[in-house]
């Protein structure tokens, strides 16, 4: 469904991405990991038209996209929600959600699809009055991601859904994440938590200063001790090397 | 019925394709992270990882030998630290330095599915009893072998040490549904059980599996028609890869190389350019889900050519014919790799620093590789006690045993007799 092949992107001079691959098929749940800087955002943000990649191609239902703007991006169905959880704060709940439907014409539909929202994080319904603001930061981020579901995307970008959130509000965002995977959406999402990561993902791709270095099914790399060492925490007291 | 891995290959080329470059890419960055001979080997061809870009660019790359496995012999060629290698292969290697190839948990999990694929292919389920007749120098595809039938959850009897007709006794008495051994082993067998007549109506003997040399096809048509079995082939390399990495399906037609964790290409051994399709050159081989012991454009020494279309069994994988030669003087007898160096080296074990005269002789006998090694008598080993001559001969014969886990025998000749066969020292006589 989305494929990236041989992606070389810039940051200004940087060499952020030099020759990225990865696939999502339809109905999976992907994640990339890594450390900080290592390219993950720039990942994403090529993906959705943010930044043009120097080289490579970005194939979204086979066409590539790479050099669509971000509007054009949105409307082939490729929802991004960047880091931060960027949510209007002095807009209550309801608004933000009917924003994120500004592609739908129709009000029903619009009402239907944030019932739907509602049900996959019932918390933004008991909320819908309240100012975004306001929310705590998992609420915020729940409703970031609702936003995006409301444009019915085909895939989802999530980027760091996790960052600077309590370890058990960001275990609810995880679950809400891998439930809307188990409901048919496509996923591609973005992680420093690599535990937490690996855990809900179906598949993982290891990003390392712009390179995937390893590849695989979830389950594989939760148990593979380079992974383990180098995202987990489980260091050893000795490393042979 | 389980039949193992249900990943059978079954799936679009251009996923496939994808799949590789992915793997390809992340193998190699692995590589020059983490081996220092591939860093320094991309560093002196100014080639940086991030440039190849499609599986076409992997040609760019430099190949690997078994020279260079040896060179960094022991553990030079890992990429992951020793504490995650969770079994340790050596291999008799065929140079002067042996080998050893490392695996991860993984590493075996994936070795596991390969071998379970060449096995399913050939349609071995869990009600099959397989048993493995292997010799020993091909140890390491018997353990292969075995994990993948277990896998698919058959019985299995592993390779053990016993006569031809002991064997057979089993395969009749235990109900072996699933023979396991060489081309030449099956022969052999089938030889055996006409001598004590051993009536193959009485056998459950249903499928026979092949590895570590070619079936020719009137052994094919022999062993099929008379034992009533099916027979798969299956490819691969014993010192550093699974058997059956390459298998053959249904159709019989080539081996399907297992392309979603080898990539392989078919050069010029001389010029080391890619052969158009259908032309013999020699397989090379790049894995792309070896964690401990990746091999990047790694020269098999076998010949093969490339089976242009596609199959009707409707696999993505593609084809390469049947192993039709070796380049260089490595040799493949009873499917072990054997270098006339490793022989020029045990044989100088008992000349001292003088570099022995010697031929060697290969030949079948009942269908099985026999090797010959013709030395030249010299002052040196002469003796008027016959006895020290024959312990000599005794020790040589056990230390190629060892080494290279493979029976030879050694004649004794006189200068003449190496003339006459005007061979360079160490030449090789092919009779098979």
């Amino acid at each position: 469904m989305l494929r990236l092949k041989s992606v070389h992107t810039y940051y200004g001079n940087v060499h952020a991405l030099k020759g990225i691959s990865l696939h999502v098929r339809p109905g999976e749940l992907v994640a990339l990991i890594g450390a900080n800087g290592a390219g993950k955002t720039t990942t994403l943000k090529t993906i959705s038209g943010l930044l043009k990649p120097a080289k490579g191609t970005v194939e979204f239902l086979q066409e590539d996209i790479a050099k669509l703007a971000p509007n054009k991006v949105v409307r082939k169905g490729i929802s991004h929600v960047p880091e931060g959880r960027q949510v209007f704060g002095k807009m209550n709940v309801s608004a933000n959600l009917e924003l994120g439907g500004y592609l739908v014409k129709d009000r029903e539909t619009i009402r239907q699809r944030m019932a739907e929202v509602e049900n996959l994080f019932p918390v933004l319904g008991q909320r819908r009055e309240q100012l975004a603001g306001t929310l705590s930061g998992g609420e915020q981020q729940m409703l970031a991601i609702g936003r995006a579901l409301m444009g019915h995307p085909k895939v989802l970008l999530l980027d760091e859904p996790s960052l600077g959130l309590a370890p058990i509000v960001a275990h609810t965002v995880f679950t809400s994440i891998a439930k809307l995977r188990d409901e048919g959406m496509t996923i591609f999402l973005v992680e420093q938590n690599a535990r937490a990561a690996l855990n809900i993902s179906d598949r993982a791709y290891v990003i390392e200063t712009g390179r995937i270095i390893m590849e695989g099914a979830s389950k594989e790399l939760l148990n593979h001790n380079q992974i383990r060492r180098a995202y987990l925490g489980k260091a050893y007291k000795e490393v042979w090397e | 019925m389980k039949t193992g891995n249900d990943s059978q290959g079954h799936t679009s080329r251009d996923d496939l394709e994808q799949l590789q470059l992915e793997q390809l890419q992340s193998t190699l960055n692995r590589a020059y992270k983490n081996v220092p001979f591939y860093k320094k080997r991309f560093d002196d061809h100014e080639i940086d990882p991030g440039a190849v870009n499609s599986v076409e660019d992997l040609k760019r790359l430099p190949f690997t030998t078994r020279k260079d496995l040896a060179d960094n012999y022991p553990y030079d060629m890992f990429a992951v630290p020793l504490r995650d290698i969770v079994r340790i292969s050596p291999s008799a290697g065929t140079t002067a330095k042996p080998f050893v190839v490392g695996f991860t948990r993984g590493d075996l999990k994936a070795r596991q599915d390969i071998t379970a694929r060449f096995l399913s292919a050939g349609k071995t389920t869990d009600t099959d009893i397989v048993q493995i007749c292997l010799n020993p120098g091909l140890a390491g595809w018997g353990r292969a072998l075995k994990e993948g039938a277990e896998h698919i959850g058959a019985s299995v009897m592993p390779m053990t040490q016993m006569s031809t007709s002991k064997q057979l006794m089993a395969m009749k008495d235990y109900r072996t549904s699933v023979l396991i051994t060489t081309p030449s082993y099956a022969m052999h067998m089938l030889r055996v059980m006409e001598t004590i007549g051993l009536n193959p109506d009485t056998l459950a003997l249903r499928a026979i599996f092949t590895v570590g040399g070619p079936v020719p096809s009137d052994w094919r048509d022999r062993l099929e028609g008379a034992l009533a079995v099916s027979l798969t082939a299956g490819y691969g390399l014993s010192d550093v890869t699974a058997p059956g990495i390459g298998f053959e399906c249904g159709e019989k037609t080539g081996f399907h190389v297992s392309e979603d964790h080898f990539i392989f290409e078919i050069v010029d051994p001389q010029s080391g350019q890619p052969c158009l399709p259908e032309a013999e050159g020699e397989v090379v081989l790049t894995t792309l889900t070896g964690r401990a012991f990746p091999l990047i454009r790694f020269r098999t020494g076998d010949v093969a050519a490339l089976v242009s279309g596609t199959c009707p069994c409707g696999r993505a994988f593609s084809r390469i014919s049947e192993i039709t030669g070796s380049t260089g003087p490595v040799l493949t007898v009873a499917g072990i790799k054997v270098d006339p160096v490793q022989i020029e080296q045990i044989l100088q074990t008992l000349s001292g620093t003088a570099s022995p005269r010697f031929m060697i002789r290969l030949y079948k006998e009942d269908y099985l590789d026999v090797m010959e090694i013709w030395l030249e008598m010299t002052e040196d080993l002469f003796s008027d006690e016959v006895k020290r001559v024959e312990n000599d001969l005794k020790r040589l014969r056990r230390r190629v045993f060892q080494t290279l886990g493979l029976e030879v025998a050694i004649r004794l000749v006189e200068r003449s007799t190496l003339d006459e066969a005007d061979l360079p020292v160490g030449g090789v006589k092919d009779e098979r």
